[in-house]
C-alpha cells in the first residue's frame, strides 16, 4: 500500500462520510482497529465505528467543508474543517436549537494491509461551544 | 523540505515549549509566521506565538515528549499526547494542586525557509478540562505562585 493509495482512500473516506455512504467508510476498518474520539473515549472495530455514526447522527447534521491530508509511510493525518448543526441536546450542554459551527477536526490514522488499525479523531469543541 | 530537517524543527520547538525557552522558540518560526488555535483565534509572529505558549505556561507544565510526527513536503503533521499540569491557580478555576491529565492535539504545520510558517493547532476542550478534576500527579512538587 504507498503514500498515494492512502491519500486517494482518505480523500474517497471524507467524501463518502458526507454522502453517508458507510459501505465505502466502514471497508477500511478491521475488527480490531481502535477508535479513538473525545466525547466517546476509546471503541473498536465496525461496532465501534457504529457507535461513533449513531451518535453523531443522533446529536448532530455534519458536513465536511475542506479537508488536506500529509501521509508518510503507513501513517495518515487529514486536518478537516466540519459544520456542526446541534440537532438533539447532549447531556451537560446548552440546549439543542439547530445552532450551527464551522470546527476544525484532526484525524490521525495507521494503516496496514489496506486497513486502519488506529484511528484517532480530534475535534475543536472549543468553537462549537462558542457557538452554542 | 527534507524530511529529516523538519523532524529537527519540530523537535527543537517542542522541546523549547516543553522548558519554556521561548528564545528558541521564537528562532524557530518564520518573520511572517501564524499560529491558529481553533477555528478563528489567530498569533502573528515568532513574538505572538511564542507569547501563545508563555500564557498557556503561566499556570500549566506542558509535558510535550510524546509525539509522532508526520512529513509530507513542505507540511508536517504532528500528534502529540501532551501531559498537561495544572500547575497553579487560574483565576475563577479551581484550586490548583497538581492535577494531571493527558490531552491529544493535532499540530498541523507548513514550512517556509526551514522554519515554521503557518501551524494550526487543534485540541479537544473537554479533554482540556478534565484536568482539573484529575489526580494530582505524584511528582508535583507544589505551586510556585498563583497566576
Amino acid at each position: 500500500m504507498t503514500e498515494d493509495d492512502i491519500l486517494a482512500i482518505d480523500d474517497i473516506m471524507f467524501t463518502a462520510v458526507n454522502y453517508r455512504d458507510w459501505e465505502n467508510v466502514l471497508r477500511y476498518i478491521g475488527h480490531d482497529t481502535l477508535i479513538q474520539i473525545g466525547p466517546l473515549g476509546e471503541l473498536r472495530g465496525k461496532t465501534g465505528a457504529d457507535a461513533v455514526i449513531a451518535y453523531f447522527d443522533k446529536h448532530y447534521d455534519y458536513r465536511f467543508l475542506s479537508w488536506q491530508h500529509v501521509v508518510e509511510g503507513n501513517e495518515s493525518s487529514t486536518l478537516a474543517v466540519a459544520r456542526l448543526t446541534y440537532l438533539e441536546t447532549i447531556h451537560g450542554l446548552p440546549e439543542a436549537t439547530g445552532q450551527v459551527a464551522e470546527v476544525p477536526v484532526a484525524v490521525f490514522g495507521t494503516w496496514d494491509n489496506g486497513k486502519l488499525t488506529r484511528l484517532r479523531f480530534i475535534i475543536s469543541f472549543v468553537d462549537f461551544m462558542s457557538a452554542v | 523540505m527534507d524530511p529529516q530537517a523538519a523532524r529537527d524543527v519540530i523537535a527543537k520547538a517542542w522541546h523549547a515549549i516543553d522548558v519554556a525557552d521561548w528564545d528558541t522558540l521564537r528562532a524557530l518560526g518564520h518573520k511572517d509566521s501564524a499560529i491558529r488555535s481553533g477555528a478563528t483565534e489567530w498569533h502573528y509572529g515568532p513574538d505572538g506565538i511564542a507569547a501563545l505558549f508563555a500564557h498557556y505556561r503561566e499556570n500549566y507544565d506542558l509535558d510535550m515528549r510524546d509525539y509522532r510526527t508526520i512529513v509530507m513536503g513542505d507540511k508536517a503533521a504532528v500528534e502529540t499526547r501532551l501531559k498537561l499540569t495544572y500547575r497553579t491557580t487560574k483565576a475563577g478555576f479551581p484550586e490548583a494542586r497538581g492535577q494531571s491529565t493527558i490531552v491529544p492535539v493535532g499540530s498541523f504545520i507548513t514550512f517556509r525557509d526551514g522554519l515554521f510558517f503557518r501551524t494550526q493547532m487543534i485540541l479537544s476542550i473537554d479533554d482540556w478540562m478534565r484536568v482539573f478534576t484529575a489526580d494530582p500527579d505524584p511528582d508535583f512538587a507544589g505551586q510556585e505562585g498563583a497566576g
